[in-house]
């Protein structure tokens, strides 16, 4: 049931998944499998994103998982499966990395980062580790702001509805974000970026 | 336009949608036009970023299912169903509604009794400040107790509008307590749950 590589989970929302939705609700927890195993990858993704951490990223994907199918039964596909998985996902992720930044900030302790998907270029690897490196020294609400932004198809209003704040205060965090990214990347890249 | 302006059009982010100002001026001053060209190269290496997906942990799915197979979810499932019934079927027999009207219709048919009641058992309540100075006294609290006795006693002998208003006074201090209690018991089962 793996998607093919390249293909977004929301672009097969096909007749397929809404029988698996449809299964599911009935409680057929096989029909429940596929679907977790469809958008497994950019849920665990997104988690990753905002915490950092690969251990807690999985236990919140997971989470996340089993209140889906909790809730499953309520689903009447007002949005796709995969928006409404992602807000689950993303809501949990950023209350995790409010708590874990309390923590952290005590414990002075990181876990690192798997690296992505390995780019086919060494310049871009480096890049890719730079950025990322720069993505991290970002605040929780911002990190979660940018990366929801970018899952969300660049609307303000979605990261704002999923992470329940108003959008000027998105506006702000990725304002901010934006700000610090581009000092750091004028800083790292110089005249060659 | 000048070169802070345009610097936070670039903070904005909508690079795709510089207005005609901001790229004249970029055409006319280099320092911006590496400062667009370098946003622009950080959108791609961002975009790049958050389009690939790393590898998930092996086994994620079956661990999954375990937890949903295993009961975790099943208990609560029942209350995500749509329900059956229309929605002025299920108001006349939410237990909420049924129980608000009958109070309601109690109220009305019992309210001076129970005013009345309400209003003696607010006056037994009056005698609490006895019971507690006595027993600050016991736990060695002798000057607590009389500054306590003294102020609660003072609003036993007031009249009800008095007394009522003292009630609204102190409601929110107690629910302020409530809330940092509840913060506080949150915050511990949060940091047990995080480790």
């Amino acid at each position: 049931m793996t998607l093919p590589p390249g293909v977004r989970p929301e672009a097969a929302g096909t007749a397929d998944e809404r029988r698996l939705i449809a299964q599911a609700q009935a409680g057929d927890t096989a029909a429940f499998r596929a679907l977790v195993e469809r958008h497994q990858a950019r849920a665990h993704a997104l988690a990753l994103r905002i915490l950092r951490s690969a251990s807690d990223a999985e236990e919140v994907a997971q989470d996340a998982f089993v209140r889906v199918w909790t809730a499953l039964p309520g689903f009447r596909g007002e949005s796709t499966f995969a928006t409404w998985l992602y807000r689950i996902v993303a809501r949990r992720a950023f209350d995790r990395a409010q708590v874990l930044k309390n923590r952290r900030s005590r414990e002075r302790q990181d876990e690192q980062l798997p690296e992505p998907a390995t780019p086919e270029k060494r310049e871009d690897t480096l890049r890719a580790a730079k950025l990322q490196e720069m993505i991290a020294r970002l605040s929780p609400a911002q990190r979660a702001s940018v990366t929801l932004y970018y899952y969300e198809g660049r609307s303000v209003e979605e990261v704002a509805h999923v992470l329940g704040m108003p959008e000027n205060t998105v506006k702000t965090h990725l304002l901010r974000a934006r700000a610090a990214l581009r000092a750091a990347w004028t800083h790292e890249m110089g005249d060659e970026a | 336009m000048n070169c802070l302006e345009f610097e936070r059009l670039l903070d904005e982010g909508e690079l795709e949608r510089l207005p005609e100002a901001a790229l004249a001026h970029a055409r006319s001053c280099e320092a911006c036009a590496r400062s667009l060209a370098r946003a622009r190269s950080l959108e791609r290496a961002l975009e790049a970023h958050f389009s690939s997906v790393p590898e998930v942990p092996a086994g994620f799915a079956d661990r999954v299912m375990v937890r949903v197979e295993r009961g975790e979810a099943r208990g609560v499932r029942w209350l995500a169903l749509p329900s059956a019934l229309p929605w002025w079927t299920r108001v006349a027999f939410e237990p909420g509604v049924v129980l608000a009207l009958a109070t309601l219709a109690l109220f009305v048919w019992r309210g001076n009794r129970w005013l009345a009641g309400a209003h003696a058992a607010w006056n037994a309540l009056s005698a609490a400040p006895e019971w507690v100075h006595s027993g600050l006294l016991a736990v060695g609290f002798g000057p607590l107790a009389d500054l306590l006795s003294r102020a609660l006693a003072s609003v036993g002998a007031a009249p009800v509008p008095v007394q009522f208003g003292v009630a609204l006074g102190v409601a929110p201090l107690l629910a302020a307590i409530a809330w940092l209690a509840w913060r506080a018991g949150e915050r511990l089962v949060a940091t047990a749950g995080a480790r």
